[in-house]
C-alpha cells in the first residue's frame, strides 16, 4: 500500500528575472488568448506590478477586456461572483492575474465559475465536486514568494457571511502557465519577506511529513528547503539585486508543486483559524505556528524530521548532531531562526500583538477543527491539542 | 459466484456502517457531537467507482437512516468513493483505516470539506470497533477510544433494527 503514490501537475512554470517582458504575450499568443480579463489588487495597481504585465500583454497586441483591481485580502464570494459577471460581460475568454495570494485564488477561483457554468462558487466548494469543463487560459503572476498558490489546485476564499473559509481542491484550479519573475517583488518589504519565505517553508516541510507524501513531491519539498536555507537571510539583507528574491519565488513555487500533491496538514489548519479570526495573512501566523506543530507531531515523524535538518543545516553541524536529536534539533532550529529574523526586522508584530489572546483561542480553535488540512496532518489532531499549541503561543513557549 | 460473494459482503458492510453509526450517535457523546454539525436531509452517498453499488445515508432527528435499493435520491451532499470493490472488505474488517485509505488515494471523498471531516471521524470511530489495537496505535498513535465492548457493538449491529426509506 505503501508503495501507492499520484502525482499530477501540468502548470508550465516560466522562472527568470524579467521572464514577463519577454514572455508573458508569447505566453498568451500560444495558449491562443484574444481577450484578456486582468486581475490584481490595489498594492499591485500602487506598485507598479499592474502597469508592467498591463504594458507586456499591450506590447502583445492582446486586447484587454477588463481590469479588476478591488479584489480584497483573502478575496470573497461577492467579488468572484462580480468578476465572472464582468468577464461574461466583456466576453474574456482568457485570464491573467497578478497578485499575491488572494489576488490568484480568487482568479483561480473565477476560472471554475466560469468554465462550470455556475452562478456561485459555493455551488462548487469541497473536493473534486467539479467535472471537468471547457478550457480557459489563465496565467498567474505572484508577487510574494510563499503560498505556492500559482501552481496548486486548492483555492482558499473567505466566505464573509459564515465568517469561514471556503476549500476547493480540484484539478481544474490549475493554471496553464505561471511566470516567477522578482521584478514584480523587488519593493516587498522585510517582513513580508520572511512571512512569505517561512510559509513556503511550511508548505515544503508539511509536503515531505504530511500522509499523501510522495516521493515526487518529498524532491520538490527537499530542493525547495535548500534554497530557503541559502537566499534568506540574503535576501532580507535586501539590496538592488534581486537575484535571492527570485531563488525565494522559485522555492515557493517547488513547495506549491509538493503541496498540491500531497497536500497540507495542521500548521495550514491552525493558520486558516487565526486568519479568519484576527483577519491577517496566513502567512504571518506560519512562522510561530509551524515549529510547535512540528513539536506535536514528532511522534509520528521523527525520522523524517531528522532527514530534513541535512537540508536546512550546514553539513559539518548535521553530522555533529546525534541522530535521535536531529528531530528536536529541526523544530528547535526553525523557531530560533525565525525569531532572529524577526528580531532584526523593525516593528514586525507577533501574533500577540495581532490580537491573539486567551478570549479567542476557542473561537479559532472551532475554525481550525473544521480545516481540511487536517485529513492528511500525520498525527491526529483535537481541540485540546490545538488550544495548547495556541496556548504556547500566547507565552512564547515552544 | 466470487461476485455474489463480494457482493453480498458489501451490502452487509453498508447495513453495518448505517446501524453502527446510529448506535453511536446514541452511545458515544462524541459522535454525537460530530452529528450535530449536519442538518436534517444531509445525505452521504458510498459507492464503489463506476459501478451500481451505493448506498446513501440520511441524517434525520439524530439517526441515520438508509434508503433502499430501488429509492435511491439523486442529490447527495458528500460522496465517499471507493476506487475498488475489494477495498471496502478491507476497511469494514479493520485492516485499513478509512483516512489511511483516503491518504493512499484509495477513497476519493467529494463534497464540502468541513462536513466531509466530521463524517469521516463519525467512520473512523466506528472503526475502532473493527480494528485490532495495535494496527490503531500504529495509525493514531494513540488508545482507541471505545464507549462500549467490541462485542456489544457487533451484537448492536446484528439486533438493532434497520431503518429505511
Amino acid at each position: 500500500m505503501k508503495d501507492y503514490f499520484e502525482f499530477y501537475n501540468p502548470v508550465s512554470l516560466i522562472a527568470g528575472q524579467k521572464c514577463v517582458q519577454s514572455h508573458l504575450a508569447a505566453e498568451l499568443k500560444l495558449l491562443g488568448c484574444k481577450r484578456v480579463i486582468v486581475l490584481s489588487d490595489n498594492y499591485c495597481n500602487d506598485n507598479g506590478q499592474l502597469k508592467i504585465v498591463r504594458d507586456n500583454i499591450n506590447a502583445g497586441g492582446i486586447n484587454i477586456g477588463g481590469v479588476y483591481i478591488d479584489i480584497p485580502f483573502n478575496g470573497n464570494l461577492v467579488v468572484v461572483k462580480r468578476i465572472a459577471d464582468l468577464c461574461r460581460i466583456n466576453s474574456c475568454d482568457s485570464i491573467v492575474a497578478v497578485g499575491g495570494s488572494s489576488v490568484l485564488e480568487t482568479a483561480k477561483c473565477v476560472k471554475i465559475v466560469l468554465t462550470q457554468n455556475a452562478h456561485n462558487l459555493d455551488e462548487l466548494q469541497g473536493y473534486d465536486t467539479v467535472r471537468s469543463g471547457y478550457k480557459m487560459p489563465m496565467i498567474l503572476l505572484p508577487v510574494m514568494c510563499g503560498s505556492g498558490s500559482e501552481v496548486s489546485n486548492v483555492s482558499v476564499i473567505r466566505d464573509r457571511i459564515h465568517n469561514n473559509k471556503i476549500e476547493i481542491v480540484t484539478s481544474e484550479l490549475f493554471p496553464n502557465a505561471s511566470l516567477i519573475d522578482s521584478q514584480l517583488i523587488a519593493n516587498l518589504s522585510k517582513d513580508r519577506v520572511l512571512d512569505s519565505a517561512f510559509d513556503a517553508l511550511a508548505n515544503a516541510i508539511e509536503s515531505v511529513c504530511c500522509l499523501q507524501h510522495n516521493p515526487i513531491s518529498t524532491r520538490y519539498a527537499y530542493m525547495a528547503i535548500m534554497i530557503i536555507r541559502d537566499n534568506l537571510e540574503k535576501a532580507l539583507k535586501g539590496g538592488k539585486n534581486t537575484i535571492n528574491l527570485q531563488k525565494l519565488m522559485e522555492a515557493a513555487s517547488l513547495a506549491g508543486v509538493a503541496q498540491s500533491s500531497s497536500m497540507l496538514g495542521s500548521v495550514h489548519s491552525i493558520c486558516h483559524g487565526i486568519s479568519i479570526i484576527l483577519d491577517v495573512n496566513h502567512a504571518t501566523a506560519v512562522g510561530e505556528v509551524l515549529p510547535r506543530v512540528l513539536k506535536y507531531n514528532i511522534e509520528s515523524s521523527k525520522e523524517m524530521y531528522g532527514k530534513m535538518l541535512f537540508y536546512i543545516l550546514p553539513e559539518s553541524e548535521y553530522v555533529s548532531t546525534p541522530k535521535e536529536k536531529r528531530a528536536e534539533v529541526f523544530y528547535t532550529f526553525l523557531h530560533d531562526w525565525y525569531m532572529q529574523l524577526k528580531r532584526g526586522i523593525k516593528d514586525m508584530k507577533t501574533l500577540a500583538e495581532h490580537g491573539l489572546s486567551v478570549d479567542n483561542i476557542d473561537e479559532i480553535t472551532g475554525k481550525a477543527l473544521m480545516d481540511g488540512a487536517n485529513l492528511t496532518n500525520p498525527r491526529h489532531i483535537d481541540d485540546n491539542a490545538i488550544k495548547l499549541i495556541l496556548t504556547n503561543i500566547l507565552e512564547g513557549k515552544l | 459466484m466470487g461476485r455474489r460473494i463480494y457482493n453480498g459482503r458489501m451490502k452487509l458492510g453498508f447495513i453495518a456502517m448505517e446501524k453502527g453509526m446510529n448506535r453511536l450517535i446514541k452511545d458515544d457523546p462524541e459522535v454525537r457531537a460530530f452529528s450535530e454539525k449536519f442538518v436534517d436531509g444531509y445525505r452521504v452517498r458510498v459507492c464503489v467507482c463506476s459501478s451500481q453499488h451505493v448506498t446513501v445515508v440520511e441524517k434525520y432527528k439524530d439517526q441515520f437512516y438508509g434508503f433502499k435499493a430501488s429509492k435511491l435520491p439523486s442529490k447527495v451532499d458528500i460522496d465517499i468513493v471507493f476506487k475498488s470493490y475489494k477495498w471496502i472488505p478491507e476497511i469494514i474488517l479493520g485492516k485499513y483505516g478509512l483516512m489511511e485509505s483516503y491518504n493512499n488515494h484509495q477513497v476519493v471523498l467529494k463534497g464540502n470539506i468541513a462536513e466531509s471531516i466530521y463524517i469521516v471521524h463519525i467512520l473512523e470511530k466506528l472503526l475502532t470497533y473493527s480494528m485490532s489495537r495495535k494496527k490503531y496505535i500504529k495509525l493514531n498513535h494513540r488508545e482507541p477510544e471505545r464507549v462500549m465492548f467490541r462485542a456489544a457493538m457487533a451484537f448492536h449491529i446484528i439486533f438493532d433494527r434497520r431503518r429505511t426509506k
